[in-house]
């Protein structure tokens, strides 16, 4: 008689012969694809559009899955180090250009300039390209289109009848002039918000100025280091940037952050904000009634003669990971799937004025156009795809491709310098010599 | 007999009457927060009382991120992390304490070297032991990662409490014939219940906590615990007020209810006479 | 009869075989120290495995550079000790760093112990005033340094509000934008956090003291203070010496609440050495710099500790 122990290694070889045999006699079908997909769009509404595409997408591939993870900010850098090290980097992912850069430098890439000249090199915004691009190659499909520029109050403007700013100086000007004390002699409105969150915003805000007036830290063609000589205008920008928050911007925003600043803007506490189009999303949650009054201009350059050189943008990419070539190919061909002008339009709108389709099919398409929010800020949109969207510049990424860019966001070092002389601890000119100095120190680094 | 003064009374409530604003003030504005519309959260100068109540946070997180399979994850790591650490713990630090080995204080002070180097330099080596163990994206390599942080301090902790029971009562049971595992299971960790409670609320607590390494571990959205949870609410650009002061609430809520389940077993435990002879 | 008032299950003491205590006898002078092994078998493997590895390899770090690019490491021996010991923000971060760890312990171990001492009170009520002054520990530490950022936030926060109307600082300022308030506000967020584990522990040990002990000097005359000096507070000896290392270490190597209140700013002045270690590590990517900055720190503890073990065992009455 079998004992319960016999029995069940008896049972097991049945099972086990049966499922070999199921295995042997099924066909083998076209291999099984599956790619891992990586996006830094958390948010619900945002992931929930892309999850959509793909599994209309995915279907095209035979045999295709798509792991699709949604990963947070804070704990990119440290899943794409894990992943690089145990050798499984992800196929897709949507990101931002530092990530690019940080992915690129790694050799974790494929470059995308085939995928990028079938679907039309011109459609593109060039300046978006241009950004990701390194010795010939194009590394990211630009996406989400990021772009800076001054979100004013239209009424705030007509009630002390002051016209759009055109230099610095009437920028300035035009910020005093809104900075005004209420009754009991407090201060109930500011001009101009200036953050300087130690990470991120100060040096999204110093070098929104530093670019207007035609500085760069890189050579955008020749991709020579250039910042240190052009101390002069590095220090003027930070000079003005000072002034600016002295005379109109609440003492606090030394330590912004963007929901800070952002706040103050749709409720009401300053009348002009560099921002990047979020304020409208927020206002239509938290204040809607002022939605109407929001206007835009291109943030001006030194003097009124010249248009500013550029702004500071940013842009979210689908890159490629490296990997085996069924995988690439397979990865290329979703892709390509998912750029057809309506999929692009509605990613976009996903967070409508913040993101802007880097393409003009899409920016031009009835899905885009016909979202409602794009309908009631056409011309603000108008305004910024034409002016903003073709000039802009990644502190770091001028000439291309660089990792400088992501260690100038995830350090402080350009932050301390600039917080340390609003606060009076040393003067300009030590704060740029700093800046200078830690540049030069990490491009050595990088370039070794 | 002691005479019962009005201060020895009263003085106790007045001092935790002053703990309790300075600990619930925040706690409460939490709360109110996570009930406010957008339109009341930014207003200058703050508002205490809402005008308006609403719950839309609460709707939307739980609508859209799964916060149940958040709350399941966070507790099963935890509890899994604080039963293996007491486990490991109460063993290592009985034989510690009651025992003399060659060794014995280079195992104590080993066991706190990882402590002193923070996580950030350290989780990419456990990251490739995990790996190596075929461990990532999963409960168990988040608990292992978990009882790394925590397993020094339950064991430093442990003992000194178990240095607090005295020795004698130790010599009682073996004099009556207990064997040292009886011993240790019948007899010494009844009476190290309270030291026992607080390190696994010690424990619990950093695993519900923890970011970095679930951040690592964990791939699959179904996996996700609640910091990672929270995490999601703040993109590059972006903070959900609203939504994180309604999880920062929710994540609270559970955990209070255990300590306080947990807590009258606990307490009958200490005062049914046990430690009288 | 003591060991049957004492736990449940078990056999009776008369029902023990006089041979297993006769065995027993014999094995204690031989085999106690093997037994005492055999207890820490498993968390000595335990900690092997899964402590003593990625600790070593940090130190191996230390030693190394590591090229971005290629994640090749280079052996530079004291390389990155020299350059990170030369770096001008080194005095600063350690300044900070001692600032930060003083004052939330000064702050953490006062709170924690009057807090016990109140729970410690059989008062009707205390029960729950216990439950609510474990909750700051228990709020997850993101939310927690979110929410206390905005109270400290200038326009709309609640504490700057009244710090404002009280006149300490400028209409729409806010402390984290001034040095010296930004300090003072993750001390503050730190020490609210952190009281409810020192609470917990002293009460749990306050609560193992005997109440012979008490109804003793309670017999002798003994006031209240006295009681307190001379019973209750050596019994606090002992779990004091063991919080204070552990609470060293953990305030000093804690990196999430300043991180996410103030990111280490305004211009540094929050920024303590795990934030330091953060920027190399995570910022810069020079894992061997960031090794570094972490052995020394660990080096530092290390010493803390030992030094101030060895100095308090002596008073140690074992």
């Amino acid at each position: 008689m079998m004992n319960p122990h016999t029995r069940r290694a008896a049972r097991t070889l049945a099972w086990a012969s049966l499922a070999g045999i199921a295995a042997l006699s099924t066909p083998r079908a076209a291999s099984a694809v599956e790619l891992t997909f990586w996006t830094n769009l958390t948010t619900a509404s945002q992931a929930n559009v892309i999850q959509k595409q793909i599994n209309e997408c995915a279907p095209q591939q035979q045999g295709l899955t798509v792991k699709f993870e949604t990963v947070p900010f804070g704990a990119m850098y440290t899943r794409l180090i894990t992943a690089l090290r145990g050798g499984e980097a992800p196929n897709i992912m949507n990101t931002i250009e530092g990530a690019v850069a940080f992915m690129q430098a790694k050799n974790g890439l494929e470059p995308v300039t085939d995928l990028v000249d079938r679907l039309g090199a011109k459609d593109f915004t060039a300046s978006y390209l241009h950004a990701v691009s390194k010795d010939g190659q194009v590394w990211g499909l630009p996406d989400w289109a990021l772009h800076q520029e001054v979100w004013y109050r239209k009424d705030l403007f007509a009630k002390a009848g002051l016209k759009l700013p055109r230099s610095w100086d009437e920028l300035l000007q035009a910020a005093k002039a809104l900075t005004v004390a209420g009754a009991d002699g407090k201060p109930a409105q500011f001009g101009f918000a200036v953050p300087m969150g130690r990470a991120l915003v100060a040096p999204q805000t110093y070098f929104q100025i530093f670019y207007s007036a035609g500085g760069t830290i890189f050579d955008p063609k020749t991709g020579e280091y250039m910042f240190g000589e052009q101390k002069p205008l590095a220090e003027k920008a930070l000079a003005y940037m000072i002034d600016l928050y002295k005379a109109a911007s609440p003492p606090a925003s030394i330590e912004w952050s963007w929901s800070e600043y952002r706040t103050a803007f749709v409720k009401g506490q300053v009348a002009m904000t560099n921002e990047w189009g979020a304020v409208v999303q927020m206002a239509a949650e938290q204040n809607p009634d002022l939605l109407s009054q929001f206007d835009v201009f291109p943030f001006p350059g030194p003097s009124a003669e010249k248009k500013p050189a550029a702004s500071l943008g940013g842009g979210y990419y689908y890159l490629i990971g490296k990997s085996t070539p069924e995988k690439v190919a397979a990865s290329k061909t979703l892709l390509q799937c998912l750029y057809n002008p309506k999929r692009v339009a509605e990613r976009a709108n996903s967070r409508p004025i913040f993101a802007i389709p880097a393409t003009n099919s899409a920016f031009e398409s009835e899905v885009f156009q016909s979202n409602d929010t794009v309908k009631r800020f056409k011309p603000q949109l108008e305004v910024i795809f034409k002016e903003v969207m073709p000039t802009w510049y990644r502190y770091g990424m001028e000439a291309g491709l660089n990792p400088l860019a992501g260690q100038i966001e995830a350090t402080s070092f350009i932050g301390d310098a600039i917080q340390n002389a609003a606060l009076g601890k040393i003067k300009v000119d030590a704060a740029i010599d700093q800046m200078d100095e830690q540049l030069r120190f990490q491009v050595e680094m990088l370039t070794r | 007999m002691k005479r019962a003064s009005r201060t020895t009374t009263l003085l106790p409530y007045a001092v935790t009457l002053v703990l309790v604003v300075f600990v619930g003030f925040p706690l409460l504005w939490m709360v109110l927060s996570s009930l406010k519309p957008s339109a009341e959260l930014f207003v200058n100068p703050p508002r205490i009382l809402p005008h308006a109540i609403t719950f839309e946070w609460y709707a939307n997180l739980i609508g859209s991120s799964d916060a149940i399979s958040l709350f399941k994850n966070s507790l099963v790591v935890g509890v899994a992390t604080t039963g293996i650490c007491l486990t490991l713990g109460t063993f290592a630090a009985y034989g510690v304490t009651r025992f003399d080995f060659p060794g014995k204080h280079a195992f104590l002070g080993a066991a706190l070297i990882s402590y002193v180097f923070p996580a950030i330099v350290l989780f990419i080596s456990v990251y490739m032991i995990v790996n190596s163990l075929g461990l990532i994206d999963t409960r168990l390599g988040l608990i292992l990662c978990h009882c790394i942080l925590t397993f020094p301090f339950a064991l430093w902790m442990l003992k000194s409490f178990f240095e607090g029971v005295p020795r004698e009562i130790d010599e009682a049971a073996w004099v009556d014939g207990a064997s040292f595992a009886q011993t240790f299971m019948l007899v010494i960790l009844p009476l190290s219940l309270p030291g026992l409670f607080s390190v696994a609320v010690f424990v619990f607590v950093l695993s519900w906590n923890e970011f970095l390494f679930a951040s690592v571990m964990i791939t699959s959205g179904d996996l996700k615990t609640i910091p990672l949870g929270i995490a999601e609410f703040i993109t590059s650009f972006d903070i959900r007020w609203g939504e994180i002061m309604a999880i920062g609430t929710l994540a609270t809520v559970p955990v209070v209810i255990m300590f306080l389940c947990v807590q009258r077993y606990f307490v009958a435990g200490v005062t049914s006479g046990a430690i009288k002879g | 009869m003591r060991l049957a008032a004492i736990g449940s299950g078990g056999a009776a003491p008369g029902q023990r075989s006089p041979r297993v205590a006769a065995r027993f006898a014999a094995f204690l002078p031989d085999h106690k120290a093997r037994i005492g092994l055999v207890f820490i078998a498993p968390a000595l493997a335990f900690l092997i495995v899964f402590v003593a590895y990625p600790v070593i390899d940090v130190v191996r770090l230390s030693f190394h550079l590591v090229d971005f690019a290629t994640d090749q490491e280079k052996f530079v021996g004291l390389a990155n000790f020299a350059h990170v010991l030369r770096d001008a923000k080194l005095g600063t971060v350690a300044w900070n760093t001692l600032v930060w760890t003083v004052f939330s312990l000064a702050g953490q171990f006062a709170l924690g112990l009057t807090a016990a001492l109140c729970i410690n009170q059989r008062l009707p009520g205390m029960t729950l005033i216990r439950t609510v002054l474990l909750l700051p520990y228990v709020v997850p530490v993101i939310a927690l340094a979110l929410f206390w950022r905005w109270m400290l936030d200038g326009s709309f926060g609640i504490v700057s509000a009244a710090l404002q109307a009280a006149g300490t600082i400028a209409p729409d300022q806010s402390p984290l934008a001034i040095p010296e308030g930004a300090m003072a506000s993750v001390i503050l967020a730190n020490i609210w956090r952190g009281f409810p584990f020192v609470m917990i522990s002293y009460w749990a040990a306050l609560q193992a003291i005997p109440h012979e002990f008490y109804e003793a000097a309670s017999v002798d005359g003994a006031g209240a203070w006295q009681e307190f000096r001379y019973v209750t507070l050596p019994h606090l000896v002992a779990i004091t010496k063991v919080m204070l290392v552990l609470r060293l270490i953990w305030t000093v190597t804690f990196f999430d609440i300043i991180w996410l209140i103030t990111r280490g700013g305004p211009g540094g002045a929050t920024e303590h050495w795990p934030i330091w270690i953060y920027q190399e590590t995570m910022g810069f990517f020079r894992f061997g710099s960031g090794a570094a900055l972490a052995v020394l720190l660990a080096g530092t503890l290390m010493l803390l500790s030992a030094v101030y073990l060895l100095a308090t065992r002596r008073s140690a009455a074992r």
